[in-house]
């Protein structure tokens, strides 16, 4: 029996991985979510800014990585809304704005009174990372003349008397890799002394605690755990709660399969013995 | 049909169902159609990136800027040619200027940033006080620095790892270890929120069983 398991076809495998995640998510069972602490701090560093407050919403992600960036893009956007802060957006991944204007578009309907120009804009992408990241701690005008829409910034309310970082009270970043939150900390937050958050994906999360350890991000948001936190703290669940039952099951299922390979492993080695 | 089939969001629906499938089609075997979803994706992602540059960029930056006579603009415009230089074995040397310049550039700020937020920030990390804290915080700082000394130690090579370099060596390899699980545990993670990514794209938006 031992033979069959060892040798045994890899598709099985897959099966039982897809089976983890599509069960818990026709049938969902409500796993309890606990908040870290790296997440609570990113939670704290937008709620303690007053209301009226510009922050700096970087994209720095596409498509790709939708899976666990974009639920926090929601939870986070809802929570400045909530807050009634400012929001600047921007990417600097080519379809970072496209995806901060789709976030946006989800939860519009519950802020109808939101205005473009006064409560939020999007300046859109600009290539470059860390070049942009730099000039925007010279004179943000420099770095986006225009918004997403050709408009010169001047024209609109919330941008009329930006300057550099000074000018925000925090910088976010959902970052999928560079550029991203390691380029905001080195040249905006340790340069300039913004206040920068970052979200990123599980991937990236080994690389990016350094930084919070460190207190160069004022928090973390990791992966779609890290989502499902936040949408918890903000009070609106969404994809990432409802995902983190199919994580969980689909963990235990890999765990199981490692601990089956290396009970068959050693028992392979101290049978032969 | 406001915007003709292109704007159909059941069409793209389908279309993201199918392409999806598609690529999922790999893990039973290698096959064509999971190359042609492959090759429409490269071919899209990079039109997409080409035509956002031009409009983003090189567009506002250059085009428009030459059209208002700011002459100075041709300067950046020339070095940009030169790079497409490298496409001709004979002209290809014309890109090193260009190159000379982003290099130049690149490190100057990314040498001083480095040193203050990957070296400078991370050693006045390391340097936490092992007593007068309670236990668990005077225990996880001999931790971090423990780990920190015995890993650097690992990557150093100018002694032979023997006697008691091999054991300190020994403790850097399982500190190493250590990060490397749970590098792996949050790679494991990040595929699974892909798979339950695409998941709820199917099942939610494309065969509508879970709102």
């Amino acid at each position: 029996m031992w033979e069959k398991i060892k040798n045994l076809d890899k598709r099985i495998i897959y099966l039982c991985v897809a089976l983890s995640v599509i069960i818990p998510m026709l049938n969902p069972i409500g796993l309890p979510i606990v908040i870290t602490e790296e997440t609570r701090r990113a939670f704290q560093a937008v709620d303690n800014l007053p209301p009226g407050s510009r922050v700096l919403f970087s994209a720095d992600y596409d498509p790709g990585s939708e899976a666990e960036l974009f639920p926090m893009n929601i939870a986070i956007l809802r929570h400045c809304f909530q807050k009634k802060l400012r929001v600047v957006m921007t990417g600097l991944w080519p379809q970072g704005p496209a995806e901060m204007n789709k976030a946006f578009g989800e939860i519009k309907k519950d802020y109808p009174t939101l205005t473009y120009g006064t409560d939020y804009v999007n300046v859109g992408y600009k290539a470059g990372g860390l070049v942009v990241v730099n000039s925007i701690g010279s004179d943000f005008t420099i770095a986006f003349p225009k918004d997403q829409a050709g408009t010169d910034i001047r024209e609109l309310p919330i941008l009329q008397d930006v300057k550099n970082y000074s000018s925000f009270g925090l910088v976010i970043s959902l970052s999928a890799g560079s550029s991203g939150g390691v380029v905001w900390v080195a040249y905006g937050g340790t340069k300039y002394h913004v206040d920068v958050i970052t979200g990123c994906t599980a991937v990236s999360a080994t690389e990016f605690y350094p930084y919070y350890s460190s207190g160069q991000f004022k928090g973390l948001i990791n992966g779609l755990a890290g989502a499902a936190e936040y949408e918890k703290m903000v009070g609106a669940p969404g994809k990432g709660i409802r995902g983190m039952d199919a994580q969980s099951m689909s963990h235990l299922v890999i765990i199981g399969f490692i601990i089956l390979g290396n009970v068959i492993y050693l028992t392979e080695k101290y049978g032969k013995k | 049909m406001e915007h003709g089939i292109f704007y159909n969001e059941t069409a793209g629906v389908w279309i993201g169902a199918l392409l999806t499938l598609a690529i999922f089609s790999f893990l039973y075997k290698d096959n064509i159609v999971y190359r042609l979803a492959e090759y429409i994706f490269i071919g899209v992602a990079n039109g997409y990136l080409l035509t956002i540059t031009y409009f983003n960029q090189v567009k506002p930056n250059l085009v428009d800027k030459l059209a208002e006579h700011n002459w100075w603009y041709l300067i950046p415009g020339i070095l940009g040619l030169m790079m497409v230089a490298r496409l001709n074995k004979d002209f290809a040397w014309l890109s090193r200027w260009p190159m000379a310049y982003i290099v130049g550039l690149g490190s100057g700020l990314a040498i001083t940033a480095s040193v203050q937020t990957d070296i400078m920030a991370q050693i006045y990390d390391t340097l936490k006080p092992i007593m007068g804290g309670d236990f668990i915080t005077n225990l996880q700082n001999l931790i971090l620095i423990a780990g920190v000394l015995t890993s650097l130690f690992y990557f150093f090579f100018s002694v032979e790892h023997k006697g008691i370099y091999k054991n300190v060596s020994f403790v850097g390899i399982c500190f190493l270890m250590i990060m490397l699980g749970g590098s792996f545990g949050n790679t494991v993670m990040a595929r699974i929120s892909l798979l339950i990514g695409r998941m709820q794209f199917l099942m939610e938006r494309w065969l509508h069983v879970i709102s």
